[in-house]
């Protein structure tokens, strides 16, 4: 074979490959209900039953990762080719994980209880007829994309390996439905970038804090700026004596907790108590709320 | 991800609230005689009797039973029947109706003297009438007059009782039986029976649970049951068809909940003219050391002269027991008292080390065990040692019971609850339990009775379990935006991990507001927070106002003129007769009286004795506590999976296996958490193989729909929602080990 005949198979080879990979079924999972008062998953429900060929098959009905799975195996909507893109819609954070249990009723999709499950076999690996190299694995979820741990123990839980690859937002997801100046409805979805800090023994959000995250941003954005601020306390049986300087040392408790929330020792103000070791810290989130600018800025409201 | 997501979850790491405390069941142990009276016993035949059912319905932690006794006069004269029945001391009787014949009498309350004339007068005319009184601690007697020759006597007794659990197990105790020779002198010259014609009547009972929870486990170590289950929450009992002679054992029932949890919360009864609460809260299920508070023990040691050989053998061993579970912030003493006391530490309580054990066991050896006691002076003694506010402190009194423990002593215990919990040993073979239940009630203790040296050890390990588990002390309840009034109990004593705290109490108003639970834990200061208007608002919490005054009696009665106000005996007297007036409840003071308005009669009634069942002596050994609440519940483990293998319906024995019927599922007993778990889907290539490979397995997995079971390592979990697939190595791995 010539260079041209080669040239001419390796084209029709990327083509029929291209065809291939075309043809995979798109599946995404909302993988809970909305809290009284909110509607994130009912937009995102709407959003993604607009796009049809982005979502694939929409089901609301799975609320674990287990069930997830099962579908993903059993489902004839597959065909004979691995899945594309599977969604998976949910709540979560960069600390916590993603608040799905791995099992139904069982414990949420933590780093911790990804790795247990891990290492006593008790979630099967998918085989790469269903899922492979050309699937992705996208976790629609707050800040997960800054967890690379999470993100390989998730993409081992569902293949085994890391064969296909994880793709996890590293922003703020919202969905919403919007209502324009004329009575139409929409719904958007919109990544939002965010700064956390970690403020080691703070108990709320001072100026000085706000005032430190607000020089992260351009000067235009910082009258869009909004502030989450959520207590962390860690409190875990002190194993350990105090070191050398009489400063609190960590406990194999405190370092396994720590671990699961993907945090450093320092980030937390630490203490013994009567046998107890507590660590407390401030976590805030400053985020541009893009979202309001938008509104004003179409005309929009605020809708269901 | 939402913003208020993050709020209500992240640094959620770990609480560790709970609370609680109160009082403990105590049990009464003696038996229901019939003692008729009359003169020409030639033509009078004993009055047999033919039944005891008992009809208890327990929703929660209320009990509401009905005893229904039925006796038939076959001889040829009028009788008056005396009818002598023991119930549990926290008993509230509140109602009484006699049926003879066609004739339907109720009973109504009075006050004790009025009754009795009321009665006088109403036998004299030749009526059917009754009388009930309380006839001592947790003993009531039932005059009957003129029950003519062929009638057929029923006597329906109504009480309520509030079943506190110990290790999270409740129990139930029905006492039908005559037991020990103490009670025989108190009983008026009655002596038991055991022959056929006394024993063999039948006990029937009819048993309704309903709980808040599913039932983990129900049985019976005294009778064979037969249980119906409609759904995990409900249950139906009788005895088994097999039961024979089952009135010669006093019944005992024991339940628990899944997860060893407790019927607990808020109930709330906004009744008429009052409203009533109760409030159960249960300490964390496991206690780690850390959240115990320090110690002291003061043992309060009788060396009288009655003490000598065995008891005082007995009481040493208790106190080498207990001390050897002490940690070094733990702190002990010992007072002896006979005529006078003795402590070993007079300025501050010791470590518990081994040279200070010898101190006081040398101290013990050294007394010579003789004189009378004095045990009021040994409390007082006790209260005036320095005391730690953050330790908790237990009492520990260790008798033979033979000591004159008055209502001095109970005032005293119960003016001091704040300070100590107080519990009480009865050691030898003649040990007065009345005197022994009755301290420990007055110290919301314990009551342990140990009658001979080979059962000392294990009971004073139980024992030992129990007390070194203080959680919470110097334990308060306040009231915010809730208007709640005449709380009993008034002091609460210090949280046991064992037991729940229980208030009982009114309020005025609407259900509203918090109650916030405070006291010293072993990681610093505790509160816990109760939100009313979450309590739970029912007529089936009607009983509340009836445990609310049995509970406020026996508070009365036990802190009496102890109180810094004074009251003096008559004014006690007065306040326990209206309290009993209001509330229709039997008291020392109030009677029930019925008197049917029909004449029946102008002869004079004579009389027979009707000999009482005599317990069993199989079930003496239990039974021989009488009020071993605690023991009871210390040895329930292995009982409890003997028992129920047999006779409870929610576990379940197939071929070899015990399973725990959940209600969803069932869960093989040989099963730990922490085991891999496989879960696999029921109609799957997974399912199919794994049966391929153990064969064997599909009796026990097609039980139903979901069914756990352990295998040894690994456990499957079969259902519709499992996994359809499995790598076949985790399977084999996962048959490869049997258990």
């Amino acid at each position: 074979m010539n260079a041209r005949a080669l040239r001419a198979a390796c084209a029709a080879a990327a083509l029929l490959f291209s065809l291939a990979a075309a043809a995979r079924e798109n599946v995404t999972f909302l993988l809970a209900d909305d809290n009284p008062g909110h509607a994130f998953f009912a937009a995102a429900r709407d959003y993604y039953a607009a796009r049809a060929d982005e979502t694939g098959t929409l089901v609301t009905n799975a609320r674990s990762l287990a069930d997830v799975r099962e579908f993903l195996q059993r489902s004839p909507l597959r065909g004979a080719t691995p899945w594309g893109t599977v969604r998976l819609v949910a709540h979560g954070s960069q600390w916590q994980g993603l608040r799905v249990p791995v099992f139904a009723r069982g414990e949420l999709a933590g780093v911790q209880m990804l790795e247990r499950t891990l290492a006593q076999r008790e979630f099967p690996p998918l085989d790469a007829r269903v899922l492979d190299h050309d699937s992705r694995l996208v976790v629609e979820s707050c800040g997960l994309g800054r967890r690379t741990a999470w993100l390989r123990l998730f993409g081992r839980l569902f293949t085994g390996d890391a064969r296909t690859p994880v793709e996890a937002n590293v922003g703020y997801v919202w969905f919403r439905r919007l209502r324009d100046a004329a009575g139409r409805t929409r719904t958007a979805r919109e990544e939002l970038s965010y700064r956390a800090a970690v403020l080691a023994g703070a108990v709320q959000l001072d100026e000085a804090t706000r005032a430190k995250l607000r020089r992260e941003w351009p000067s235009t954005q910082t009258a869009q700026l909004q502030f989450i601020a959520v207590p962390l306390r860690i409190d875990v049986p002190a194993t350990v004596l105090d070191d050398a300087w009489g400063r609190p040392a960590p406990s194999r408790e405190a370092r396994e907790a720590l671990r699961n929330y993907g945090l450093r020792w320092s980030q937390l103000a630490w203490r013994t108590e009567q046998g107890r070791l507590r660590g407390e810290a401030l976590i805030v989130v400053a985020a541009p709320d893009r979202v309001a600018a938008d509104l004003r800025q179409f005309e929009l409201t605020g809708a269901l | 991800m939402h913003g208020y997501s993050w709020g209500r979850s992240v640094g959620r790491f770990l609480m560790a609230l709970l609370v609680a405390a109160i009082a403990g069941t105590a049990l009464a142990g003696e038996t229901p005689y019939f003692q008729v009276v009359g003169t020409d016993a030639a033509r009078i035949e004993r009055l047999p009797l033919l039944q005891t059912q008992a009809d208890v319905d327990i929703v929660g932690t209320i009990a509401a039973v009905e005893l229904r006794q039925t006796f038939e006069n076959r001889g040829n004269v009028p009788i008056e029947a005396v009818y002598v029945f023991p119930a549990s001391l926290r008993a509230a009787v509140n109602g009484l109706t006699l049926r003879v014949g066609e004739r339907v009498v109720r009973g109504v309350i009075r006050e004790k003297e009025a009754a009795r004339t009321e009665y006088g007068e109403a036998k004299a005319a030749g009526r059917n009438t009754a009388l009930l009184e309380q006839h001592g601690e947790g003993t009531f007697r039932m005059r009957l007059a003129n029950i003519l020759p062929g009638d057929r006597i029923e006597v329906a007794l109504q009480y309520t009782e509030l079943l506190q659990p110990r290790e999270g197990v409740y129990e139930f105790f029905l006492p039908t039986t005559f037991g020990g020779g103490d009670y025989a002198d108190r009983a008026a010259g009655q002596s038991a029976s055991a022959a056929p014609e006394v024993t063999d009547y039948s006990l029937v009972l009819a048993v309704k649970l309903a709980g808040p929870l599913p039932f983990a486990q129900i049985e019976s170590p005294s009778h064979r049951l037969a249980v119906q289950r409609a759904d995990p929450r409900h249950a139906t009992l009788a005895l088994a068809d097999d039961e024979a002679k089952a009135g010669t054992r006093d019944f005992v029932l024991r339940f628990r909940y899944v997860g060893d949890d407790i019927a607990g919360g808020l109930l709330l009864y906004p009744g008429r003219d009052e409203n009533f609460f109760l409030l159960t809260l249960q300490p964390p299920a496991s206690v780690r050391p850390e959240q115990v508070p320090a110690r002291e023990y003061v043992f309060v040691i009788d060396v009288s002269g009655s003490m000598t050989g065995a008891p005082l053998d007995l009481a040493k061993l208790v106190l080498r027991e207990l001390l050897a579970g002490m940690r070094p912030q733990d702190r002990f003493n010992v007072l002896l008292f006979a005529g006078g006391s003795e402590a070993l530490a007079k300025d501050a309580s010791l470590a518990g080390t081994p040279d200070n054990l010898k101190r006081a066991l040398r101290l013990i050896d050294d007394n010579d065990a003789s004189g009378s006691t004095d045990l009021l002076q040994a409390l007082q003694s006790v209260y005036a040692l320095p005391r730690s506010n953050r330790m908790a402190r237990s009492i520990v009194v260790v008798t033979d019971g033979v000591i004159p423990a008055d209502d001095a002593v109970s005032r005293l215990i119960r003016s001091h609850l704040h300070e100590a919990s107080v519990f009480s040993f009865g050691v030898g073979a003649s040990v007065d339990k009345g005197v022994i239940q009755r301290i420990a009630r007055a110290g919301t203790g314990e009551a342990v009775m140990i009658e001979n040296l080979d059962e000392g050890k294990p009971q004073a390990q139980a024992f030992r379990r129990y007390i070194e588990q203080p959680l919470l002390t110097d334990v308060r309840a306040t009231f915010e935006g809730f208007d709640a009034y005449d709380v009993s109990p008034t002091q609460i004593p210090d949280l046991f991990a064992q037991r729940p705290i229980v208030l009982i109490g009114k309020y005025r108003g609407a259900a509203q507001g918090q109650i916030r639970l405070r006291g010293i834990g072993g990681r610093g200061p505790y509160e816990a927070v109760v939100d009313v208007a979450a309590g739970s608002t029912s007529a089936t919490n009607a009983p509340l106002r009836t445990l609310w005054a049995r509970s406020v009696l026996a508070d009365r009665l036990d802190l009496g003129a102890a109180d810094a106000n004074a009251s003096a005996p008559a004014d006690q007297k007065a306040d326990i007769t209206r309290l009993g007036l209001d509330y229709s409840l039997l008291t020392p003071y109030t009677s029930f009286v019925a008197i049917d308005d029909a004449v029946r009669t102008q002869d004079t009634a004579t009389s027979v004795n009707q000999p009482t069942p005599m317990r069993a002596s199989q079930v003496a050994g239990y039974a021989g506590g009488s009020g071993n609440a605690l023991l009871l519940a210390a040895q329930l483990q292995p009982a409890l999976s003997h028992v129920v293998a047999a006779t409870a319906l929610p576990l379940r024995e197939v071929g070899g296996r015990r399973f725990r019927d959940t209600g969803d599922g069932l869960i093989d007993l040989a099963y730990q958490p922490g085991q891999p778990l496989l879960r696999i889907r029921r109609d799957s290539p997974a399912y199919a193989r794994l049966l391929e490979l153990r064969p064997d397995l599909r009796l026990w997995l097609e039980l139903g729909d979901s069914v756990l079971l352990s295998l040894g390592r690994y456990a499957v979990l079969v259902d519709t929602r499992g996994f359809s697939d499995f790598p076949d190595r985790v399977l084999l791995r996962a048959v490869a080990s049997r258990p």
